[in-house]
């Protein structure tokens, strides 16, 4: 299985009136009733992943994986964002040649982090 | 005296490895009961909650929490805002920890004087949702330590209040007990944070200093905690008793050894997301990881992580969470620690979740013979509702909507709706 993790804070500098919603937010809820047919895909809502100058954000990270984070992101990445998902899973160590990735995404990418992988590796 | 039973749930105990299906009956502000697998409990006059075969928890203890930050980039932001504002945003965050499954914080060190302590003393009459606290004190440091940021031609106010000597600081603790401070806090090493004034692994205060503060806080019963990334520093906290030892990223292994020989005495909280994030995740902000190299961050990871896994091999208790209030490691993240102490420690997910609940309550009770932490008769009921097995996914626990009720002192501070009513809220929003 694979996690997408979407920051539902995003905009964090341009915070919303009360009745409204949250780009990331918005981008959460459709991603998430886009992936509700895969089973092997499930998104975590959460407060922040740390690339706040640079919203929307999403982020893969798996036991035993690189940690990859993306910025910039919109609703018309969605597609984008669960066919990158399924090659995170399906990958060994989850570091990925931004061309493994649709090209639309390639130029969202906030961070790889290699940390825990292998040298401090328990799995 | 109002009665809730919680039916057709799995139970994390708070020590146990496995989920045990069961059911709860919380009765005033305590778990009267909890009934094994097969049986079952009386259900006159009760509130029943059909879980669904939600994970049933207790609440989540942040034992290192710093409530009164502001999510800014530098210390300056801090001290610049205004005390009205300041508090406005306190209650806000209280809440959002409480909205994020936390029902207990341990403070770790309060940005303005006083800020904690109202802050405690609003959620404990009930007139501001937030957790349980222990409200901290300001962080206590000598001249040129960590937190004092001061030139010689110029003051800058910091977060700090700076002594220099025993008796000084017996006198600000003193002040700060009468204030009315749970905790007190010291800073008996340097940080990456303030390079290059204080290196981590430099301890500033002597020994007489640590020694005057802990004495008059133990006078008083009151509690202790350290900023303690040196060896020195932890050696310090062993000697004098300081409960609450802080980072703890460079100690030697002799230290270790003698840790483990008193590891009931003590907690260790590495709040090892202030270095990971901010060696990978805080670009955005200037900081990137060549930058955490040269100021010591990485290096604080990197020896904190080698440190706490054999801490933990150890049997030395070490809590997750801590240090949160950044930018770039907001509030509302903080359950994010749990991965952190799977994938960099080595702990068991449930090793991690006993760490979160069963032994995050212990540290907070104490020595007041208060029961929190656990599902168990006679345990204060801090309880969770969570839609599916943390066990086996603890990031449901960084997602709000996981958290499908959450019960503090008895009373719901978000009402369960069924597991198929969340569902359908957030495919109709």
């Amino acid at each position: 299985m694979c996690r997408i993790f979407i920051c539902t804070t995003c905009n964090r500098y341009a915070p919303p009136r009360a009745d409204e919603t949250t780009p990331g937010l918005r981008l959460a809820r459709i991603v998430k009733a886009a992936a509700a047919q895969d089973k092997a895909i499930a998104v975590r809502m959460v407060e922040c992943l740390n690339t706040c100058p640079n919203p929307c954000a999403a982020a893969f990270r798996e036991p035993g994986k690189a940690v990859i984070r993306f910025g910039g992101l919109e609703p018309g990445d969605t597609s984008a964002l669960l066919a990158a998902a399924t090659t995170y899973a399906q990958s060994t160590d989850g570091i990925l040649s931004p061309n493994t990735l649709p090209e639309r995404l390639r130029s969202k990418i906030a961070g790889c982090i290699t940390l825990g992988i292998p040298e401090l590796a328990r799995r | 005296m109002a009665r809730t039973l919680f039916t057709n749930t799995m139970i994390f105990e708070g020590t146990g490895k496995t989920l045990v299906p069961g059911e709860v009956l919380v009765q005033g502000n305590r778990i009267h009961s909890v009934a094994k697998p097969g049986e079952t409990l009386p259900r006159e006059g009760a509130q029943v909650v059909d879980a669904g075969g939600a994970t049933l928890m207790p609440g989540m203890v942040n034992s290192h929490a710093h409530p009164t930050y502001n999510n800014g980039t530098s210390v300056a932001e801090l001290t610049n805002l205004p005390v009205e504002e300041h508090v406005l945003l306190c209650m806000h965050t209280a809440k959002l920890n409480l909205d994020m499954g936390f029902t207990a914080l341990i403070g770790a060190a309060s940005a303005k004087p006083r800020l904690d302590i109202v802050i405690r003393n609003e959620i404990n009459k009930g007139r501001i949702p937030g957790p349980r606290m222990l409200a901290g004190s300001p962080e206590l440091t000598v001249t040129g330590g960590l937190a004092d940021d001061n030139q010689l031609d110029a003051k800058h106010p910091s977060i700090s209040i700076i002594c220099d000597g025993p008796e000084e600081f017996r006198k600000t603790v003193r002040m700060l007990i009468r204030e009315g401070v749970d905790v007190i806090k010291f800073n008996n090493s340097g940080d990456s944070f303030c390079y290059p004034r204080m290196a981590a692994y430099d301890n500033p205060m002597t020994d007489a200093e640590v020694a005057a503060i802990c004495e008059t806080a133990n006078n008083i019963g009151k509690r202790l905690a350290a900023h303690a990334h040196a060896d020195s520093s932890v050696r310090q906290c062993i000697k004098h008793g300081v409960e609450f030892i802080f980072h703890a990223s460079f100690a030697t292994d002799e230290t270790i050894g003698m840790l483990e020989r008193v590891k009931d005495k003590h907690y260790i909280s590495p709040a090892i997301a202030a270095r990971y994030n901010t060696t990978y995740e805080a670009k955005d902000w200037g900081i990137t990881t060549d930058v955490a190299e040269m100021i010591g961050n990485k290096r604080e990871l990197e020896e904190g992580i080698k440190v706490m896994i054999k801490m933990h091999k150890a049997g030395i208790k070490v809590l997750p969470f801590g240090d949160y209030g950044f930018a770039w490691l907001p509030h509302g993240t903080e359950a994010r620690d749990l991965e952190h102490f799977v994938h960099l420690f080595g702990f068991e997910p449930w090793e991690a979740l006993r760490a979160a609940t069963a032994y995050g309550g212990e540290a907070w009770v104490g020595k007041s013979g208060e029961k929190m932490g656990r599902i168990a008769d006679g345990y204060l009921a801090d309880i969770l509702l969570v839609d599916g097995n943390p066990l086996l996914d603890l990031s449901l626990l960084q997602d709000r909507h996981a958290l499908l009720a959450i019960m503090k002192d008895g009373q719901f501070h978000k009402p369960f709706q069924g597991r198929v009513a969340q569902e359908q809220q957030i495919a109709a929003e």
